[in-house]
């Protein structure tokens, strides 16, 4: 009776075990939270000293339009460090992508999923794979030699500006939303198609009138999946839009973005400097915004779950 | 029954595969204008296969073949001429689960109409108030037509699916065992709502409850491995059935 009593109260070796693997998993949990922890931490601290050791104001920062931290503004006496300009290329080229992208995503995905389902996943899936996997480089080098002397051609000045980078970038994120799209219509419960069918729709109808409106919360997480992708895209966007930290005067005219001046930046500026202080600024900029778009993210999905 | 005359639908010889696996072996089958027909047999007999042909949910399918000659008030279903979307909108088509659209109830049931390009409030008013009604639904979510049908009960959501279906009118009306999803209450209502409809629809209803095919029915089929054994009057299936296979399903020796 001891015996059994004494066995039972013994941690068995499969229970061991389990422990085992239950710490590793929770080391590994640990490891990565506190990674996105210490990223959060340098950034705002970094991004902070702008406004607290610079005595920068908030506003100026955001609102300003002067972009030129290395020179002393004769009438302010103070730095240019209006992120405006920057802010605006970046928010124009993300919308204007995503609204050029968006419709031909959710063509060819409607295509893939619905009208060519075979000729589709051979076809389709493997391009647009590869498309994902294309390095931002390459499309930048293909940016500046195709589509920023097409623009060029038809508007006249360098070429270079939020134009080129909508195009280049509406290129990078339409393979994103498109996947995405297909997943989500792929996800529409097959009994809507029928019953749709089963009560005279056409295959038209059924389409627009039910599957796109039920996977509506599917496809807008997609969207702005693909909006976060292009607001943090550097190299292909600083390759074709000019860089130059003017407020945009229009959709052909050299501008900049949050990124581009990030990239060309951070490597020529001393640590600690106002200079360089204003750049970890806009970073902290670009980790809120990317923070916006998972946050809206879980709330499209969690408001439009089907049951 | 005299059918000559009466019959909506005549199949015969009807022959169904998946690729090259034969699953219905030549059905003959006729359905007279009014009433509940009733198919039952064991899961993986041909009976929902069966219906699902008529009309032409198969299509849905990449490597299902139909032969065999349906003849609907004069329309052969099958003739590359026919056109499925006015095909359907004729047979209407209740499923198994439930599946409202993703919309308030009053969108659902007028979504047929819709298609069909009806505009007028008043006529979209008007139909999905009667259709509600026939699905005996109406007194329950007359004051939340606005509301997603998707917070509907099962046995709601499965009434408001068939009052979708009766809003365009249909002259036959398929159920695929509209019943096996729902809890026992909401089963005895749907069963009500169709016992009201009897006299003015002609129904096909597979089921797996064999109490359920007597208490509704008028006429009962029974499949067993893709073959239609035997058919005939209800009370005479179940009474007195001629074959031993359905002597057997009836009393649960099998299946």
């Amino acid at each position: 009776m001891d015996l059994i009593t004494e066995k039972i109260k013994k941690t068995s070796l499969s229970t061991k075990q389990d422990r085992f693997g239950k710490a590793i998993s929770i080391l590994a949990l640990l490891f990565i939270a506190a990674i996105v922890v210490m990223i959060f931490a340098f950034v705002i601290t970094r991004g902070f000293a702008t406004f607290t050791s610079n005595k920068i104001n908030v506003f100026d920062f955001l609102f300003g339009t002067n972009w030129n931290p290395s020179v002393v503004d004769k009438k302010t006496g103070l730095p240019g460090v209006g992120a405006a300009p920057l802010i605006i290329g970046s928010l124009a080229v993300t919308f204007l992508a995503a609204l050029i992208a968006t419709p031909f995503a959710i063509g060819t995905a409607v295509f893939m999923t619905e009208v060519a389902k075979k000729r589709g996943a051979k076809i389709m899936q493997p391009v647009i794979e590869l498309l994902v996997g294309i390095p931002s480089v390459v499309y930048g080098v293909i940016g500046l030699t195709v589509v920023v002397p097409f623009v060029r051609s038809i508007f006249g000045g360098t070429g270079l500006g939020i134009l080129s980078g909508t195009i280049v970038l509406c290129v990078m994120i339409l393979p994103t939303i498109t996947s995405m799209t297909v997943d989500t219509l792929k996800a529409v419960p097959r009994h809507y198609r029928e019953s749709a069918l089963a009560i005279g729709a056409t295959r038209w109808q059924m389409i627009y009138k039910v599957i796109l409106r039920a996977a509506t919360p599917g496809i807008l997480t997609a969207i702005v999946f693909g909006m976060a992708r292009a607001f943090g895209e550097a190299l292909a966007v600083q390759m074709v839009i000019g860089n130059a930290a003017n407020m945009p005067e229009s959709l052909v005219s050299p501008s900049a973005t949050l990124t581009s001046v990030l990239t060309m930046g951070i490597g020529n500026t001393v640590m600690g400097s106002l200079q360089n202080n204003v750049l970890w600024s806009l970073a902290m900029i670009l980790l809120l915004m990317s923070l916006v778009f998972n946050i809206l993210i879980r709330w499209i999905g969690s408001k439009g779950e089907l049951k | 029954m005299t059918e000559e005359k009466q019959s909506i639908l005549k199949t015969r010889n009807v022959k169904l595969w998946y690729g090259n696996k034969e699953a219905l072996h030549g059905i003959d089958l006729d359905f007279p204008k009014k009433g509940i027909t009733a198919l039952i047999g064991p899961s993986g007999s041909g009976k929902s296969t069966y219906l699902r042909a008529l009309n032409r949910m198969h299509d849905l399918e990449d490597n299902i073949t139909v032969t065999g000659s349906f003849d609907f008030m004069g329309e052969d279903i099958y003739a590359p001429t026919t056109d499925t979307v006015e095909l359907r909108k004729k047979i209407g088509m209740v499923f198994q689960q439930p599946n409202p659209f993703p919309f308030s109830i009053y969108d659902n049931v007028a979504f047929g109409l819709r298609l069909a390009g009806v505009k007028d409030k008043d006529v979209l008013d008007k139909a999905v108030e009667e259709s509600l009604k026939a699905a005996s639904i109406w007194e329950e979510v007359k004051d939340n037509l606005n509301k997603s049908a998707l917070g509907l009960s099962g046995g709601q959501q499965q009434r408001v699916s068939i009052a979708r279906v009766l809003a365009t009118k249909p002259d036959l009306l398929l159920l695929d065992e509209p019943t096996s999803a729902l809890d026992p209450v909401s089963a005895h209502n749907i069963e009500e709502t169709l016992l009201e409809l009897r006299d003015q629809y002609a129904m096909i209803i597979v089921t797996h409850s064999l109490s359920q095919a007597s208490r509704i029915s008028d006429q009962t089929a029974f499949f067993l491995n893709g073959e239609m054994v035997e058919k005939g009057d209800t009370r005479k299936i179940f009474i007195d059935p001629e074959k031993k296979e359905t002597a057997d399903y009836i009393s649960g020796r099998f299946g």
